[in-house]
């Protein structure tokens, strides 16, 4: 039987590949007990790969008699990797959970697993790990539990009742698609059927930091419609998901240990258009113009730039008059930038110089092409051609 | 405590106060600003007011670094000691802030000329000065105080002893180096917080991950970095011309 170090060297391993960013969560806080989640979270450590890891993200188990094919710990590549495999015990994880805690390296837990016997079963035993913590220990940090599908309401519940956020990764946009990567999970009554209990569980008061999902990109042949068309609908008001992450699929021998920045680009670009989607509240069908026919996004560009291209009519924007929704509409200023123009404005400040948009935190590279300010705009090369071309 | 976004004109002042380089006459200036017109702060719209809102901006992110990166040690008596360099006057602010995150343990924050405890425990609200030595001998005193005055002990169980050495390993294993990002690491923990929060695990597995790739360079490598260098110079230059 492995020691703690060795369990949680293969179960650390084993769960690097889920993706995990807020730990943000406005429940209240019990007095006495240890730790906090409060409405801004902090992040605790990075990585030098850039990734923050402010929970202590693994599984509870790596043993799993699922045959996933792009996860290392799926019962189908059992044979041609040989791995160890291990389980924590929910009170050795609960300690670990707390003495990291203590030690300021992290700011909550992120507890995922394999399925070793029954999802019911493995339900049963995360459940026991958070009641530790929460009850025994009086955890009060934050905690995210990975729901495993086809578990019932109840147990479900019984998770939701203690973590601050649970998540279902629904991997690949569609049955079809989901088919070509699993045999032995159905994604329509093993994963959405789980799914659909959730915004009820958080209309009555559980998991006040929402829920959230997964897509691992490139596992199947899904196209980035596809793959949006499922997004926008689990943002849409039914569903409600906090947020949805995209993790590229990586080879699971490792032998290429490296690869250029490119290889993860189409991951950036789903980030940007769920952006786009969740805070510059760029509609769906706006969004999918920038799908190509093939069904995918462009690599090349920003499709933030892309849009406000084709949206002639609407730009140059006179960054003195806007409103907020049209300022978030221009290429290079956030919701922060945006914000900070319109209480300008409100004030009876007249923007005239690039400099002072550069102090309120605009990209000016990419904005300056879509602005008017002081009477002037930039010329574009476009612009530059045709009005050479009138004069000659 | 201060909150990182969305910050009124008045905390802005509050936070640049602690600014290493502000004066009495920085100090006076910054409250008339506030009184007079507050939103030069705020949006960093005219030369001082964009003085004042940077100089905030700088004590804010070392409270916010040092309350997210400085390491803790426990101690039964439900104390928690930790050490970081501070550039500016935060010493307070950053045992305010872990001792709000930590509420039912006392808080010990070495910096590099003081000490500073803090806790929101109602039974032990205020403390005799400590005047030790050294940082282990007033750590002996504290412990000694906080062992007649408070009566909860934290079990061995939850101090786990190599703690320590757990995270090290657990953070090996969480990362990925097919995506590599150097540059991404450096925005998130600038080089000079490694070292002033006492981060040694990481800085040494940073270290290690950048030199191992150091060697592993081939001539290829160098005149493609040198050939993007070139690039990047000339893009700035028309960027300029233009």
């Amino acid at each position: 039987m492995p020691g703690l170090l060795e369990k949680l060297r293969i179960l650390g391993e084993a769960a690097k590949y889920d993706l995990c960013a807020s730990t943000a969560s406005p429940r209240a806080h019990t007095p006495g007990s240890i730790g906090r989640a409060v409405a801004t979270g902090v992040c605790h450590s990075f990585l030098p790969d850039g990734r923050c890891i402010s929970l202590l993200k693994v599984l509870m188990t790596n043993k799993c008699i699922h045959d996933c094919a792009y996860c290392i710990n799926s019962s189908k590549n059992k044979k041609q990797f040989k791995q160890k495999y291990t389980s924590f015990e929910p009170e050795e994880l609960a300690k670990l959970t707390i003495a990291f805690y203590l030690r300021n390296y992290i700011e909550g837990l992120f507890l995922s697993s394999g399925v070793e016997k029954s999802a019911e079963c493995q339900a049963e035993i995360i459940h026991e790990a958070l009641r530790i913590l929460r009850f025994k220990y009086k955890f009060d940090g934050y905690i995210h539990a990975k729901i495993l599908p086809s578990i019932d309401l109840d147990k479900l519940k019984r998770i939701a009742e203690l973590a601050d956020r649970v998540s279902i990764n629904v991997e690949l946009p569609n049955k079809s698609r989901f088919s070509e990567i699993c045999s032995t999970k159905d994604y329509n009554n093993d994963i959405i059927k789980v799914t659909k209990w959730l915004p009820d569980l958080k209309r009555k008061g559980f998991l006040p930091a929402g829920y959230t999902t997964q897509y691992v990109i490139g596992a199947a042949e899904e196209t980035d419609k596809e793959i949006l068309e499922s997004v926008f609908n689990f943002y849409s008001d039914s569903w409600d998901f906090k947020r949805q992450y995209y993790s590229t699929c990586l080879p699971l021998d490792e032998k290429q240990k490296t690869f250029p920045r490119e290889f993860f680009k189409r991951e950036h670009r789903l980030y940007q258009i769920d952006w786009l989607r969740r805070i510059y509240k760029y509609t769906p069908k706006e969004l999918m113009t920038v799908v190509n026919e093939k069904g995918y996004i462009p690599l090349r560009e920003d499709p933030k730039v892309v849009l406000a291209r084709r949206d002639q009519e609407n730009f140059p924007i006179d960054v003195n008059s806007a409103n907020y929704n049209k300022l978030m509409r221009i290429p290079g200023i956030g919701s922060l930038s945006a914000r900070r123009i319109v209480s300008l404005q409100r004030k009876g400040v007249q923007i005239s110089k690039a400099e002072q948009l550069k102090s309120i935190g605009v990209v000016l590279k990419r904005a300056l092409p879509f602005l008017i300010f002081g009477g002037n705009k930039q010329l574009t090369l476009d612009q530059f051609k045709s009005e050479n071309r009138g004069s000659l | 405590m201060f909150s990182i976004c969305n910050m009124s004109a008045k905390e802005y002042v509050q936070a640049a106060i602690c600014h290493k380089d502000s004066s009495m006459d920085f100090i006076k200036k910054a409250n008339l600003l506030l009184k007079t017109r507050p939103h030069e702060i705020t949006t960093g719209f005219t030369e001082f007011g964009a003085k004042v809102k940077k100089r905030a901006n700088a004590v804010l992110r070392e409270i916010h670094l040092f309350s997210a990166y400085t390491r803790l040690k426990p101690f039964p008596e439900m104390l928690l000691v930790g050490k970081c360099k501070t550039e500016h006057n935060t010493g307070t602010l950053i045992a305010k802030s872990l001792a709000r995150r930590f509420n039912s343990f006392i808080l010990l924050i070495f910096t590099q000329d003081n000490y500073y405890i803090d806790t929101e425990r109602n039974d032990i609200s205020k403390f005799p000065s400590f005047d030790g030595n050294t940082d282990e001998e007033v750590i002996v005193q504290v412990r000694d105080h906080l062992g007649t005055n408070i009566e909860e002990i934290l079990s061995d169980d939850i101090l786990l002893h190599d703690g320590d050495f757990l995270w090290e390993k657990y953070y090996e294993t969480q990362f990925l180096e097919q995506r590599l990002n150097i540059k991404q690491f450096r925005r998130f923990i600038p080089k000079y917080v490694l070292e002033k929060a006492d981060m040694k695990i990481e800085s040494e597995f940073y270290k290690a991950v950048v030199e191992q790739r150091e060697e592993k360079r081939t001539l290829d490598d160098f005149f493609k970095q040198k050939e993007t260098r070139f690039e990047k110079s000339i893009k700035k230059k028309h960027s300029k011309d233009i």
